[in-house]
């Protein structure tokens, strides 16, 4: 990356400011700059150079002081939240936050895992990669069934900007042609194994309703023109991913957008930038820029433009606008609705069944694979609700052979013993529920009445508690899953529910909503707060429902076009 | 695609040092393992305890036409691992497991469990894994974490993932279906560890 990119002091009115680098930022500033606004990219934390700063990159297990595991001395000083999410191991943990600069309270009786990464690059670096669209169903869910604000926007507004993103991402994954489950432009799919080919034929013929696909994911399994261009190449499946990858196999900031947005000579980068708020000029009603405190320093700075981008991630944005008063907006920027902060929501993953496959002795694969299986959700739509639950959910999951660590724990010494260990072991399948949350007002983040961060601060206070409908379902969920593995003829089939609190998906959303009546909504059908016309929205905050897939894709195609949308207003002069 | 296809792809990538890509940066750290370390003086457990402890480390995994899990140090990895990684609920169990194991050594006729021969420490550990007397079920449970501990130590050791399994650090792509003759054993190297 070019250095001059970088600044620190500026008083220059830029067209545009970005606040975040992740997925929706990076797609931000991406469009922004390819139409021609000179725009600033703001990231609280450090700059982390593709391929440069992935130190961990291909460290073989055996060469990290303790073979990929953390100290337990810095987990309980730094990482006490982070260590929960599975990608946080030795390797990785660079590009996580550190809990012990980043804290936040709960309210008594709740519980949320707020994970975080607060470097250039974000979540991006981090992110588990599945990638689906959500289904005309999905934006329809909360007008049928009454249960959150309508969405502003159907499937088919978006639809052309999905064609759009994931053409420049790459997408793997093969066509399925469900109503609930749209298809995307895909790249080839990756392949199943032998015993996922024979469960998915099984189920094709004893549950027609719920069909067994692979997931979709944003790795180049056939790296085309527009992906080369960008220096990415193939994916090798290493499946190693969270130590950032220096093919730039699978999307991320640092790999695609970044390296887009800065060919164009707009992209202007300002690191170690903790936006404290956004600047607010009542007699415009306009945000003028945003005042940041050094991340490292603690000095106060500011930065100017014409047009705010709020991209710091749901939690990170609802800080940024409650904690930007005025007289006009005591209780955050463009929140006179007052439901900012309100109608927070994740996915949930609690239920998980497991068994075990007979046969396939002579049967395996090759590779680490990014993907799994995917049963899309079968309950999309009122008239297929469960009795006991609205909404509905997906299961994921796969069949592999058991190895050395699943193992290691039977019984027996010596050399029939390593021997034992020398083969795979027995094919296993395990599917976990990805469950749609409901949204509701109950589920509020605030800002702390009195404890602040190192830099000053307030620090939210989150109040988030999965309801009998989200625990009803991952009821069903077990059952669901483990009718069908009877059906498949598995064995030991067991079902566990790991009691996660919400956040762990991280796929937290909803807290500045979209929607067509500013009395009940943050933000307009592009992503344009109601109140400020030069602040938009375009992270998961603006969500109105999780609906049941992942929603980075949708991060980024809401963003394309919120973008294309703010542009054509900006150069007609009403912004 | 083999490894020399692999590094001409990455060059053609431009930019990437293919070797960095393929070795990687050992991470700097105080306390790095090493498993050549064989003079280090233990950091948590005693001369005795460590001494019970390879020998378990042999017995579990021994040397066969590859190196063993004494061989490759597990036991001096157990005693860092339990030192950096866990707590102290662990590492006290792990301490008095392994004198429980010197102790019970006296009813097999010798004063301390490597003075045992081979066959009665077998019959003994096999004892311990089965929680028949004169070992507990909690000490079963800690015996499985240590041999856990064992089991992940050789495994991530070089000679472990590199000669007694096969590590592939570049795949070159997924596929669903290989014979596992082709192969030849079990996959040492794993997305997460």
């Amino acid at each position: 990356m070019n250095k001059e990119m970088y600044i620190d002091e500026s008083s220059e009115v830029y067209d545009a400011i970005v606040i975040g680098s992740g997925v929706t930022g990076g797609w931000a500033a991406k469009e922004l700059t390819e139409k021609g606004m000179k725009t600033l990219m703001i990231e609280r934390g450090r700059v982390v150079e593709h391929r440069k700063d992935y130190i961990s990159e291909a460290v073989p297990p055996w060469e990290y002081a303790n073979r990929t595991k953390v100290a337990k001395e810095l987990t309980d000083e730094q990482y006490k939240i982070q260590k929960q999410c599975y990608a946080f191991h030795d390797g990785t943990k660079h590009f996580f936050g550190n809990d012990k600069d980043y804290p936040y309270s709960t309210e008594e009786g709740t519980d949320f895992s707020w994970i975080r990464a607060n470097q250039l690059g974000g979540k991006s670096l981090l992110w588990h990669r599945q990638s689906y669209r959500m289904s005309a169903f999905d934006f329809e869910a909360n007008k049928k069934d009454g249960h959150g604000n309508d969405w502003p926007i159907r499937y088919k507004d978006l639809a052309p900007w999905y064609e759009y993103v994931e053409k420049f991402v790459g997408i793997s994954g093969a066509a399925a042609n469900l109503p609930q489950l749209p298809d995307s432009v895909f790249l080839p799919p990756f392949e199943m194994t032998k015993p996922e080919l024979d469960f998915t034929a099984k189920m094709a013929e004893a549950e027609p309703d719920k069909p067994v696909i692979i997931s979709r994911c944003a790795h180049l399994t056939k790296p085309q023109k527009i992906h080369l261009e960008m220096g990415r190449a193939q994916c090798m499946a290493r499946n190693e991913c969270q130590k950032g990858c220096s093919l730039g196999a699978y999307f991320s900031t640092q790999s695609a957008t970044l390296p887009a947005a800065a060919k164009t000579g707009n992209l202007y980068i300002a690191p170690n930038s903790v936006v404290e708020s956004l600047i607010y000029d009542e007699k415009t009603n306009r945000v003028k820029g945003v005042r940041v405190i050094d991340n490292d320093t603690l000095k106060q700075r500011e930065y100017y433009a014409k047009v705010v981008f709020l991209c710091a991630s749901t939690l990170g944005t609802t800080q940024i606008m409650l904690n930007s008063t005025s007289k006009q907006f005591p209780d955050g920027i463009a929140n006179s609705s007052g439901v900012l902060g309100h109608y927070l929501m994740d996915h949930n993953y609690n239920a998980l069944v497991t068994a075990s496959i007979d046969g396939y002795e002579e049967e395996y694969y090759s590779g680490r694979r990014p993907a799994s299986l995917y049963i899309p959700n079968f309950h999309y739509e009122p008239g297929r609700y469960h009795k006991d639950f609205k909404r509905g959910y997906a299961l994921a999951g796969s069949a592999s052979r058991a190895d050395w660590q699943s193992m290691g724990s039977m019984d027996g010494f010596g050399k029939s013993f390593k021997s034992l260990l020398h083969n795979p072991g027995g094919w296993g399948i395990g599917l976990q529920a990805q469950g749609e949350m409901l949204p509701r007002h109950d589920n509020q983040v605030a800002l702390h009445s009195t404890k602040k961060d190192k830099w000053g601060i307030p620090q939210l206070n989150i109040n988030c508690k999965w309801s009998d409908n989200e625990n009803a379902m991952m009821q069903s969920a077990l059952e669901v899953a483990s009718s069908m593995m009877e059906k498949a003829g598995f064995n030991n089939i067991e079902q566990r529910i790991l009691g996660q609190a919400p956040g762990l998906a991280i796929h937290e959303v909803g807290t500045a909503r979209m929607g067509r009546d500013p009395k009940d909504s943050i933000l307009n059908g592009y992503n344009q707060a109601h109140d400020v016309p030069n602040l938009f929205v375009t992270d998961g905050a603006s969500f109105c429902s999780t609906g049941v897939g992942n929603p980075s894709l949708t991060f980024m195609a809401i963003t394309a076009r919120a973008v294309d949308y703010a542009v054509k207003e900006f150069k007609s002069g009403r912004l | 695609m083999n490894r020399r296809q692999l590094l001409k792809t990455l060059t053609a990538v431009g930019g990437i040092g293919a070797t960095s890509l393929l070795s990687g940066n050992a991470i700097a750290a105080a306390q790095h393992f090493r498993g050549d370390a064989t003079a280090a003086s233990p950091a948590l457990l005693s001369v005795n305890a460590l001494e019970t402890l390879r020998r378990i480390c042999a017995l579990t995994i021994p040397q066969t036409s590859t190196p063993g899990a004494a061989e490759v140090m597990c036991h001096h990895f157990i005693d860092h691992q339990l030192s950096v990684v866990y707590g102290e609920d662990e590492q006290q169990s792990a301490i008095a497991l392994l004198a429980s194991i010197d102790k019970n050594a006296t009813s097999f006729g010798a004063k301390q469990f490597f003075l045992l021969n081979e066959a009665s420490q077998l019959r003994l550990l096999t004892a311990l894994e089965k929680a028949e007397a004169p070992f507990s079920a909690a000490q079963k449970g800690t015996f499985k974490f240590l041999k856990s501990l064992i089991v992940f130590g050789y495994y991530t050791s070089q000679p472990g993932a590199t000669k007694e399994l096969t590590y592939l650090p570049l795949p070159g792509g997924f596929k669903g279906s290989v014979p596992l003759a082709s192969v030849g054993s079990a996959y040492s190297s794993k997305a997460y560890y």
